[in-house]
C-alpha cells in the first residue's frame, strides 16, 4: 500500500495554493483582492500562484469590469474540486495512519 | 513539502487548522443574516393593516351565517373574518421581499469580493411563503379551515410558520449554528403565535383587545422577535468584521 505522502499533489500541496483552492472552493468564486489580502499575498505573488494552478487546470480565472474598475474573478473548475477533495483526504488518511501506528506502539 | 519528515501529522494538522480559518473568513464574508431579519420583521409588522382590512362589524344573523368567511362573536358584537386581504399582502410581501434579500446578498458578495449561496434560501422562502400565503388567505374556500389544530382564525398566521421553515435553509445555507438556534427558537415563537400549543400549555396573551385587533400581539410578538435577531446578528457580524 503507498504512503499518502507518496501520493501528495505537489501543485495542490504548496501552502499558498491549497489556500486559494480553499477559499475558492467555500466562495465558489472569488475576487483577486478578496484573496490578497485573505492569503496575505504580493500581487505578483498571488499572479504566479494563479497562473501554476490555472496552467494545471485547476482553476479558471475570468477578467472583467464593474464600472471602470477592473476585476478578476477566480473559480474552480471540477479538476480543481477533485485535487482539493483528494489532498484533504490523504491528509486525513496520513493524520489516520500515524495515530493507529501510535496506538499499536505508544513507544 | 512532498518528503515525508515535512508531511508529519503535525503539519497536516496546521494546514487543516489554516484551512478552517480560511473557509470561517470566507463564510463571514458571505453572511448577512441581519438584513432578511429586519426586512421580514418590517413585513410582518405591516401586515397589521391588512389583517384589520379582514375584518367587519356585521349584524349578528344566523340566517346569513359567516357570509364568505368566518365569524367571531365577541361581547354580543359580531366581527366577519376575511382571510384574502391578508392573503394577497402575504403572497405580494414574500415575493418581493426573498427578491430584496436576493439583491442584498448578491450586491454584498460582489462587493467584498466573493460568491453568493443564496438561492436555496430565497427559493425556499418563496416556495413556502406562497403555499402558506394561499393557505392562511383561503383556507375556507380550500376546505383547510377545520384541518388547523388552532380553528379558523388563526389559520390566517400561518405565514409567519413560513419564515421559520426558510430560516432553516439559511441556517443551512450560511452554516451558521447561531442561525439554526435562531429558526429553532422563532419556528416556537410562531406556533405559539399561531395558538398550535398554547392550549394546552394554558399560554394566551391577555391584551383585551377587541376582535377587530386580535390578530395584533401575534404580529407584534412576532415580528419583534425578528427585528430584535437583526440587531443582535448585526452587531455580531459588525464585531466579526
Amino acid at each position: 500500500m503507498t504512503h499518502p505522502a507518496n501520493e501528495i499533489d505537489d501543485v495542490v500541496h504548496q501552502r499558498v495554493r491549497l489556500g486559494i483552492l480553499t477559499v475558492a472552493h467555500e466562495a465558489r468564486r472569488v475576487e483577486f483582492g478578496f484573496l490578497r489580502t485573505t492569503l496575505d499575498l504580493t500581487v505578483g505573488n498571488l499572479s504566479q500562484h494563479l497562473t501554476v494552478l490555472e496552467k494545471a487546470g485547476l482553476i479558471e480565472i475570468e477578467k472583467g469590469y464593474e464600472g471602470r474598475r477592473g476585476r478578476t474573478w477566480i473559480h474552480l473548475t471540477a479538476a480543481g474540486k477533485k485535487a482539493l477533495r483528494d489532498e484533504i483526504a490523504r491528509l486525513k488518511e496520513l493524520i489516520r495512519q500515524v495515530e493507529a501506528s501510535q496506538e499499536k506502539d505508544p513507544t | 513539502m512532498t518528503d515525508e519528515s515535512a508531511l508529519s501529522p503535525d503539519i497536516a494538522r496546521q494546514v487543516f487548522s489554516a484551512t478552517e480559518h480560511l473557509t470561517q473568513r470566507v463564510r463571514q464574508a458571505q453572511r448577512g443574516t441581519w438584513f432578511p431579519l429586519v426586512l421580514l420583521g418590517l413585513v410582518v409588522v405591516a401586515a397589521a393593516p391588512f389583517y384589520r382590512l379582514g375584518r367587519q362589524v356585521v349584524t349578528c344573523d344566523p340566517a346569513l351565517g359567516a357570509r364568505g368567511g368566518v365569524e367571531i362573536i365577541h361581547k354580543g358584537t359580531c366581527v366577519q373574518v376575511i382571510g384574502w386581504p391578508a392573503g394577497v399582502y402575504w403572497i405580494s410581501a414574500f415575493v418581493l421581499t426573498y427578491a430584496a434579500i436576493a439583491v442584498f446578498y448578491v450586491h454584498r458578495a460582489r462587493s467584498r469580493g466573493v460568491g453568493a449561496r443564496i438561492l436555496p434560501y430565497v427559493g425556499a422562502g418563496v416556495a413556502v411563503g406562497l403555499v402558506f400565503g394561499v393557505l392562511s388567505g383561503w383556507a375556507q374556500q380550500l376546505n383547510l379551515a377545520a384541518m388547523s389544530p388552532t380553528g379558523p382564525v388563526a389559520v390566517g398566521l400561518v405565514p409567519l410558520i413560513s419564515i421559520s421553515l426558510a430560516l432553516f435553509v439559511l441556517a443551512r445555507v450560511e452554516r451558521s449554528w447561531a442561525v439554526l438556534a435562531f429558526a429553532i427558537g422563532y419556528l416556537v415563537v410562531t406556533l405559539l403565535a399561531c395558538g398550535i400549543g398554547t392550549r394546552n400549555l394554558g399560554l394566551t396573551i391577555n391584551a383585551d383587545l377587541s376582535p377587530m385587533w386580535s390578530f395584533f400581539p401575534a404580529l407584534a410578538v412576532t415580528g419583534g422577535v425578528l427585528l430584535l435577531g437583526g440587531a443582535g446578528f448585526a452587531l455580531a457580524e459588525r464585531r466579526h468584521a
